[in-house]
């Protein structure tokens, strides 16, 4: 249920049932429904088709839960697209914002490693996976070398534009 | 669902459809009265379950919109007795994953008082489960019991922050 700028009320005017469906009920919905699936693209990775992607609109304030099974190996940085662009006033690249934690999950050793998710410095649309401790922008051999059932996960929270 | 611990008049309900030429009682004016409270009002104390560890809980909460849930816990005294787990209020979606390589939901912290050191670990639902979550370490194997991040003892605390899309 997408979100739509409250209405403000005038005195004397008709309330109907639509307006009140429009403002109060579908805002509601859009706060507290089901959350609303997207396709992000993934730049670095390949995923296989059990890829998830959902967020939560509640006006600018933009909740995302993101999980992807790689099906093969990593070449070059990863990064992935959010299902809106963050407000201006965040950086991207390195130092910038953290918009959440990332986990990356190594299949044939069970290893877990924990990072921060952060816009790139080319898009704010798009994050980049930082490792917890280090200049380690997730890439191929970053944190480990990534394989074909491998999973990396993030959740954030952010401003939207 | 959990029983809260406090006012029960902001407590979550499906919005209301309205009808053209309904009749529009103050009750269903309240209803979303209720629904912006669950939202904006402080948040609602519940008593977690816990699993493979005793402790003294010292902050126990959620803020609910709906299906959005977010939890925040503060433990002391943590004392593992095997693999550290915890209910959440609410049964997640059926769409998320628990286990190896699960879903990120978000951090925990772990406080070793007799060296002052902090641990950070990842909140992720338990394996085959959508309503438990357990701790993993931020790098290795471990998932958080009486020896991981470390060997737990009194004065010990645990605190915990996560967000999640409930059923």
């Amino acid at each position: 249920m997408a979100w739509t700028a409250p209405r403000t009320w005038v005195a004397g005017e008709t309330v109907t049932a639509a307006l009140l469906n429009t403002h109060i009920r579908d805002n509601l919905n859009a706060i507290g429904g089901a959350w609303t699936t997207y396709t992000p693209t993934v730049n670095g990775y390949p995923i296989s088709s059990t890829t998830r992607a959902r967020y939560a609109e509640c006006g600018k304030w933009i909740t995302v839960q993101y999980r992807a099974v790689l099906s093969g190996a990593v070449a070059g940085s990863m990064t992935c697209t959010l299902p809106f662009a963050p407000a201006a006033s965040y950086v991207g690249g390195n130092g910038g914002d953290v918009h959440g934690e990332c986990l990356g999950y190594d299949t044939s050793t069970g290893t877990y490693h924990f990072g921060a998710v952060i816009s790139t410095s080319a898009s704010l649309t798009t994050v980049q996976f930082q490792s917890n401790t280090g200049a380690n922008t997730w890439a191929n051999s970053i944190p480990w070398a990534w394989a074909s059932g491998d999973v990396i996960s993030f959740n954030v929270a952010y401003e939207r534009s | 669902m959990p029983t809260p611990i406090g006012d029960a008049t902001d407590n979550w309900v499906a919005p209301r459809t309205w009808t053209t030429s309904e009749f529009v009682a103050a009750g269903d004016f309240n209803e979303a009265r209720d629904d912006f409270n669950a939202m904006g009002l402080k948040w609602k104390k519940f008593t977690p379950s816990l699993a493979g560890f005793s402790a003294i809980i010292s902050r126990s909460v959620y803020a609910q919109a709906g299906r959005y849930i977010i939890v925040s816990m503060h433990f002391n005294s943590v004392t593992p007795t095997g693999f550290m787990g915890i209910a959440c209020p609410f049964t997640s979606h059926s769409a998320y994953v628990g286990g190896a390589g699960g879903d990120v939901l978000g951090k925990a912290l772990a406080y070793d008082s007799s060296t002052g050191a902090f641990s950070l670990g990842a909140v992720i639902f338990n394996t085959g489960s959508h309503g438990d979550i357990v701790f993993q370490s931020a790098t290795g194997v471990a998932t958080w019991n009486a020896a991981a991040p470390f060997t737990w003892a009194t004065g010990d605390s645990l605190s915990i922050k996560y967000r999640y899309e409930a059923a």
